[in-house]
This record gives C-alpha cells, sequence and structure tokens, in this order.
C-alpha cells in the first residue's frame, strides 16, 4: 500500500466523525463544513506525518480544536450565508419536553465561550478523560476541570432560570 | 421552588443533547469534504486536482485568513483554468485586464510580501539560519495546491525541545501578526504554529490574498530544527469587461429570491427605488470590487435558494448587468448585454449592505 492511499484512507475513514465534532463544537451544520474544511486542509499540510500516524485520529481531532478555537477572530471577516439549510425547512417533528429542553441546552451551549463549550464536547460526546482534553487543547488539567466547573454552572444556573416554579399545591 | 440540577443530570443531559444532534452532520458531506484532499505524491498529471481540492477545501480558510499551501507556485504556468462551481461559472470568454492591473503585476507584489513577511518570521532564542539539507526532516514533501500560490520558505536550527520551541513561538508571534491556530502530536513528534497579520490591509490586498506565516518544528539532534513557510495568492488582474462604462447609469435594481428548484421559478422580490446616491454609492462599489482566486471556490453547505442583487446600468456601449449572489460566500458576476464576463468577483455582501434598507417596491 502507498503512503498516498494511506493517507486519502485515513482522511476519508475519519471525517464522518470528524464532521460531527465540529457540529459540537460549532453548533451549525455550515459552521460544521467549514471547519472540518480547514481542518483537512492544515492535516494535508503534515499528510506525511499523518500517513503514518499511530493515531491518527487524534492528531486530526487536536488539530480541528485548535482551528476552532483560533478562529473566532477570523469568523467575523466573513460574509454570513443567507440561503436556508435542510434542517431550517424540514416539517416541524413531535416534540416532547425532552426533546424541547436538549434543544435549549444546544441554545444556550452556543452562548458559552468557544473553549468552554469544546471541553463540554470533548468530555461529553467525545467521551475523553480530563488528562487528554488538557492535551488536546495544550492546557493544565486543572483548567479543563476550571472550564468544565464554569460551564456546567452557567449552564445550570440559565436552565434553572428558565424552568417554571413548580405549581403550589391547594 | 426550583430545584438545581446537579452535575451528573448535567452530564446527561448534555450527552443527550450532543447525541440529539448529531444528524447536523451529513455524513455524504463529509465524505464529499474528505474526497477533495489530494495525495502529496507531487506528480503532475495531479496537479487539477489538487487545484480543485483548494476549491473545495479551502474556500472559509482563503476569505478569512488565506490559504495553506504546499508549494512555490511563482513560476508561473499557464493557469489550469478556473475552476469554478457550476452555479459561479460565468458562460463567455475573457477580456482584456485593464492596462495598468496585470496578473504579472499582482504575482511580482505577491512575490515581494511574502519576501517580506518570511524576513519578518519569528527566531527561536539562540536559533540559527539553517539551508534545507541542514533540516533533513523538514524539508521535501512539496505538493501544488494552486497556480496561485507563492510560497517562500526558510529553514533554521535551534537549541531546546518541541514543546519550548512551540510554547515561545505561541506567545511571541512576529511584529503585526497574531498568532493563529497550532498543531501538535503525531508520531514523529512534528507541531506547528500558524501566524496571520493583524490588519487586513497587510493579509488580503487587490494584488493577493491570505498572506500567513506557518512554523514548523521538530526534534533533530539534540535541538530542534525550524521550517518557516510564507504563503500568499495571488490575485488574477481585473478584467476590464468587469468594470463599468463612465457613461454608466444605473437604472434598475432587483433583489431576486432564487430556488434550487428551478421548477418553482425565479421571483423578484423588490425593486429598490435608485437615487442618485445611491447610484453613485453602488458604482463606487463595483469599482471596488476585487477578481476571486480562480482555483478557490467555496464548498457550501446546501441552501433552498439563494438571493440576488441585480444591478442595471446602460450606457452608451449597451447594458451592463452587475448580479450580487448572496449565498453562502458571494459572488458578484458582469454580464454585457447579456454575455457574461468570466471573471468572479466579490465581495458581495458590500453591494447588499447598500440596497437591502433601501425603499423600493415590493413585488408580491
Amino acid at each position: 500500500m502507498t503512503e498516498r492511499t494511506t493517507f486519502e484512507e485515513v482522511v476519508l475513514a475519519r471525517a464522518p466523525a470528524l464532521l460531527r465534532l465540529a457540529v459540537m463544537l460549532t453548533g451549525t451544520a455550515a459552521d460544521a463544513e467549514d471547519l472540518l474544511q480547514s481542518t483537512l486542509l492544515k492535516a494535508h499540510r503534515h499528510a506525511d506525518d499523518l500517513a503514518t500516524m499511530a493515531a491518527p485520529a487524534a492528531y486530526l481531532r487536536k488539530i480541528m480544536v485548535n482551528e476552532h478555537l483560533s478562529a473566532g477572530r477570523l469568523l467575523s471577516r466573513r460574509p454570513r450565508t443567507t440561503g436556508l439549510l435542510d434542517r431550517d425547512v424540514v416539517a416541524p417533528r413531535q416534540r416532547d419536553a425532552e426533546i424541547e429542553e436538549r434543544d435549549e441546552m444546544w441554545r444556550l451551549l452556543s452562548r458559552l465561550p468557544r473553549q468552554q463549550r469544546a471541553v463540554l464536547a470533548l468530555r461529553y460526546y467525545e467521551d475523553l478523560p480530563d488528562a487528554e482534553i488538557a492535551d488536546v487543547l495544550g492546557i493544565r488539567e486543572g483548567t479543563v476541570r476550571s472550564h468544565a466547573f464554569r460551564a456546567l454552572a452557567a449552564l445550570r444556573e440559565r436552565l434553572t432560570l428558565l424552568t417554571p416554579p413548580e405549581e403550589e399545591q391547594p | 421552588m426550583t430545584t438545581r440540577l446537579t452535575d451528573p443530570e448535567l452530564a446527561a443531559m448534555l450527552r443527550a443533547t450532543f447525541a440529539d444532534h448529531e444528524d447536523l452532520a451529513d455524513p455524504d458531506a463529509a465524505q464529499r469534504l474528505a474526497g477533495a484532499v489530494p495525495s502529496p505524491s507531487p506528480d503532475p498529471p495531479l496537479w487539477r486536482r489538487r487545484g480543485v481540492l483548494v476549491a473545495g477545501l479551502a474556500a472559509s480558510v482563503a476569505v478569512v485568513a488565506g490559504v495553506a499551501g504546499v508549494q512555490e507556485a511563482r513560476d508561473a504556468r499557464t493557469p489550469a483554468g478556473p475552476l469554478l462551481a457550476h452555479s459561479q461559472r460565468p458562460t463567455a470568454a475573457a477580456t482584456a485586464p485593464a492596462s495598468a492591473d496585470t496578473d504579472a503585476g499582482h504575482r511580482s507584489a505577491t512575490d515581494v510580501a511574502v519576501r517580506t513577511a518570511l524576513a519578518g518570521g519569528p527566531t527561536l532564542p539562540g536559533g540559527r539560519a539553517a539551508t534545507a539539507g541542514q533540516t533533513g526532516r523538514m524539508s521535501g514533501g512539496s505538493t501544488v495546491l494552486s497556480e496561485h500560490l507563492v510560497r517562500q520558505t526558510g529553514y533554521a536550527v535551534a537549541p531546546g525541545t518541541v514543546d519550548q520551541g512551540i510554547a515561545y513561538l505561541r506567545d511571541h508571534p512576529p511584529a503585526g501578526y497574531a498568532t493563529g491556530g497550532w498543531g501538535a502530536g503525531g508520531d514523529r513528534g512534528l507541531q506547528f504554529v500558524d501566524y496571520e497579520p493583524l490588519s487586513l490591509a497587510v493579509s488580503d490586498t487587490d494584488a493577493y490574498a491570505g498572506l500567513r506565516l506557518t512554523v514548523t518544528v521538530v526534534t533533530q539532534g539534540a535541538g530542534v530544527a525550524v521550517r518557516t513557510d510564507a504563503e500568499a495568492l495571488w490575485r488574477p488582474a481585473r478584467l476590464a469587461g468587469t468594470r463599468l462604462p463612465a457613461d454608466a447609469r444605473l437604472t434598475g435594481i432587483s433583489i431576486s429570491r432564487i430556488p434550487l428548484d428551478s421548477r418553482f421559478g425565479t421571483s423578484v422580490l423588490r425593486r429598490v427605488t435608485v437615487t442618485p446616491a445611491l447610484q453613485t454609492r453602488v458604482a463606487a462599489a463595483v469599482a471596488a470590487l476585487r477578481p476571486s482566486i480562480p482555483d478557490l471556490v467555496a464548498s457550501c453547505p446546501p441552501a433552498t435558494e439563494t438571493v440576488n442583487d441585480v444591478f442595471t446600468f446602460t450606457s452608451r456601449q449597451g447594458t451592463v448587468t452587475v448580479t450580487a449572489k448572496q449565498v453562502c460566500l458571494g459572488a458578484v458576476t458582469v454580464a454585457r448585454d447579456g454575455v457574461a464576463v468570466a471573471q468572479v468577483l466579490g465581495p458581495a455582501a458590500g453591494l447588499d449592505d447598500l440596497v437591502k434598507n433601501e425603499p423600493g417596491t415590493p413585488t408580491r
């Protein structure tokens, strides 16, 4: 097998999972696809290394998260998409309280600082231990816990504010 | 009384929330994006594919900050032709560039900018310049990504470890630059830091786009080898046919909805009232448009429709129609008497900003 084939295989195999992580980091399909694009572009610059790695998924994940965290300043320069996404025009689905709750949680996640959201996505979506999250983000493990604590506190506070008080029993 | 959620409850909600939104990630889109990645092999027949890669991969990066490329492209070959998405492909032949604004001039200006950026690149403490041969693991691996890419590379060696070097580089961006992203990991211990100019006037000019520096560090002997790449993409010269004739008069502005499904037909949403002041602003905005770099075409998420702002000018030379497509990264095309000029301009957002809140006549 040639190195070239290996690189292509690595990228093709990892792309769906990377796109899912990108959704968790960015919150929208459009931004996630942008993030995957820039991640793959950056990975390509180190194609020779990627093709020979024992754990390319971790490497790609690290590139993606760092690319995302560094993108805040840059995204403000780009024109915004005005087209509607498929998801925006699908018929309303049957909703129940839990779905509403998760949609509200999704909205609240979008208000968190990028690094806090990244910590939550890596911990609760990717199921990474804090030590590994620290490695991905290039920060100390204690800082990971601090970000997680603050993010959870913010979510808890906002969710509590949104919860209607229980009716008093007569 | 309200109950506060516990950490395990929040964790369970987060897991369910993330899982519930996995369907936003379209696996077909992921495969499509991944399939556009070129091989690292530099054999010439793949160059066109690599151009397509840039079209597929780099659009967002190019628009916001520039494109990472992998090979110097100063030795200008005949451009492979515009690699345009179907929806952006004009239909007519090119017109000669304006005389004061040439491809060669833009390439030259880009070369100067890239050399200047490389000269101002960061230096690790105790580092000294080296040749490519002295940093064997850092050289090579070149791949042509775009005919428009200009790259200059410098090499150095320095004492210390890769981690120390990267930490220093992250904290010490060159003057006029900000630390962008960085990456780490891999079996070879390679790490890199990107820098982007603080000023758009430096990163994105009439002559080029996407100026950036990338510094890669890898262990070599008792110290590290450092490779610095300065890159930018030169813009093609603006074709004379995309410019408004001196006597052009703005006679109409319409905002139309274009559905993805052509069965539903185009509908004009509004006709904007043209005033002398608006004509002046629109003409100035059209004059300020820049050519898009042909290799860089957005791979956009699916849209059910787009909105076009269509500006119609009349002059003794005929009718000039400027269409600003407001979808994804936007694009502006020009047609003369209904025949499209083969060059895409941008950005489209500036033109839309001029008219979106102007009074007009709704058509439905």
